[in-house]
């Protein structure tokens, strides 16, 4: 391999001598310290093979001998280079394609939104472009991650936005809030929660509930106007949602809009033994490295866990990968952490702020983001000797409107 | 006579004959490969013959499709597929 790299590096003349005294060419040759190489006898005379640089030397013995010294065929990069050194066009062009080529791949080229259903694209990527994401930007520079959190804080109706770049395509990849699916009632307003109705406000359309009323779920609130009336252009601003970063698709004229807020409680529950044995990692870890070459692994430091019970974990780094291309030979990284049984035993007291804790962590996630808690009860339910049983329940004041999804 | 002094300098001190003589070196490596060193010049050479000048005699090394790899000014390499080798010329004393 080296040696076929060397010899196209440095050029190669294949030769072709005529003459009567080849054997004192050849000797001659040598004596001038010339190296020649794949030295064969042919009809036609000797054929041979000669570094460029050696050639003009060849002379001298070509003389002295009376040999004649044609050549049949010039191999290597110096000769490559020549070439392409004559065509400063086409050298220039493949330098000008290379170079925009590259710079055109450090860029956003396109934008594209997807996982979207009552977003609207455009209005996804106005933000975004406002954010910094537009096309034409470099896009290493792009925080991604940023964009991704910024857009989310901005879209209340998005459950997860992400962001990735492919190449020079950027797709916001959206997953939408699951409301409630009641087709029949498409533009009306419904109830996201059950809950007591405390303040109605009607922009339009007919309510179908009165302040104090109680509702479940998916219940609808505000019908939509019987008669369509085409809203006039001064008066169309004034019909806008008030706050103007909702992200809820601008309905058509007919439905309706308003707000209903009122209260609504949330709840869990969380359970703690007094005696658990639990299972936790001791903090004692140990690596080991291998190499992987397709299913077969060899472990090269530490083969099994020193651990009598571990948690396992395989990292593997693919070596120089190439675009879609990897090279077939693994390094892998195995981390054993040690686990151990550790028996607890709990007071009351204890295990009743345990429980209380798990309990609010998770009613925390099930109450809608940014919402004001109006209260928050705590409740230690009958329990048998061996756990204590808590129930944390909220109540929050929130806008209960939402449109049905169709 | 420094001829003689060297080898019998040679042989009291155990070097080896390629050290202390000035005849060719010949490695053939199986039927193919074939590395002489310290010849003086090629005398004639084809597919079927390659006569070597040295300080011991001709070398000819006889065989079919012969070539001359490698050729520098104290070392030559052969390949082919080698039948023959033999010394012609100056006897040894």
């Amino acid at each position: 391999m080296f040696e076929w790299l060397r010899t196209f590096w440095y050029g190669r003349i294949l030769f072709l001598a005529r003459g009567d005294q080849l054997a004192r060419f050849l000797n001659q040759a040598s004596k001038d310290g010339v190296i020649l190489y794949h030295t064969q006898k042919s009809e036609r005379g000797m054929r041979a093979q000669i570094k460029l640089s050696d050639f003009r030397r060849l002379r001298h013995a070509a003389r002295l001998s009376h040999t004649r010294v044609h050549i049949v065929a010039k191999y290597g990069w110096p000769f490559v280079a020549a070439r392409w050194w004559r065509r400063k066009g086409l050298l220039t062009g493949i330098v000008v394609i290379a170079t925009v080529l590259t710079v055109l791949s450090q860029l956003v080229l396109s934008i594209s939104v997807t996982g979207n259903r009552n977003l609207m694209a455009p209005d996804v990527l106005a933000r975004a472009e406002k954010l910094g994401l537009k096309t034409w930007v470099y896009s290493k520079t792009l925080d991604l991650n940023g964009i991704a959190k910024a857009l989310q804080e901005q879209l209340p109706d998005a459950a997860w936005i992400g962001v990735e770049r492919n190449g020079t395509d950027v797709r916001i990849k959206i997953s939408e809030k699951i409301r409630p699916i009641i087709p029949k009632e498409a533009g009306n307003l419904v109830a996201n929660h059950a809950g007591i109705v405390k303040e109605i406000m009607v922009i339009q359309g007919t309510p179908q509930v009165h302040e104090g009323e109680t509702v479940r779920a998916g219940q609808v609130l505000i019908t939509q106007a019987a008669i369509p009336s085409p809203p006039s252009p001064a008066a169309a601003p004034n019909l806008t949602p008030s706050n103007p970063n909702s992200s809820k698709a601008t309905p058509p004229v007919t439905v309706a809009r308003g707000f209903v807020r009122g209260r609504v409680w949330y709840s869990a529950e969380g359970k703690v033994p007094l005696v658990e044995n639990k299972v936790e990692e001791s903090g004692k870890d140990a690596t080991g490295w291998g190499i992987k070459f397709g299913s077969r692994v060899i472990m090269v430091t530490t083969p099994d866990s020193p651990f009598g019970q571990a948690h396992k974990e395989v990292l593997s780094h693919s070596l120089l990968p190439w675009r879609n291309w990897r090279f077939p030979v693994e390094c892998i990284k195995v981390n054993y952490k040690e686990l151990r049984t550790v028996h607890l035993e709990r007071s009351v007291a204890e295990a009743r702020l345990l429980a209380e804790q798990t309990a609010r962590t998770e009613v925390q996630k099930k109450i809608t983001q940014g919402v004001p808690i109006v209260e928050e009860t705590v409740r230690v339910l009958s329990s048998n000797p061996e756990a204590v049983r808590v129930r944390v329940e909220l109540e929050t004041y929130e806008d209960l409107a939402v449109y049905a999804n169709p | 006579m420094f001829k003689k002094l060297q080898t019998s300098v040679g042989d009291i001190l155990d070097f080896p004959p390629d050290v202390v003589g000035e005849g060719p070196k010949i490695t053939i490596t199986g039927r193919r490969q074939i590395l002489v060193e310290n010849y003086i010049s090629i005398v004639t050479f084809s597919g079927e013959e390659i006569r070597l000048e040295t300080a011991e005699g001709d070398v000819c090394f006889g065989g079919k499709g012969l070539e001359l790899k490698v050729i520098l000014s104290t070392e030559l390499r052969i390949e082919g597929e080698l039948s023959s080798l033999s010394f012609v010329g100056r006897e040894t004393k």
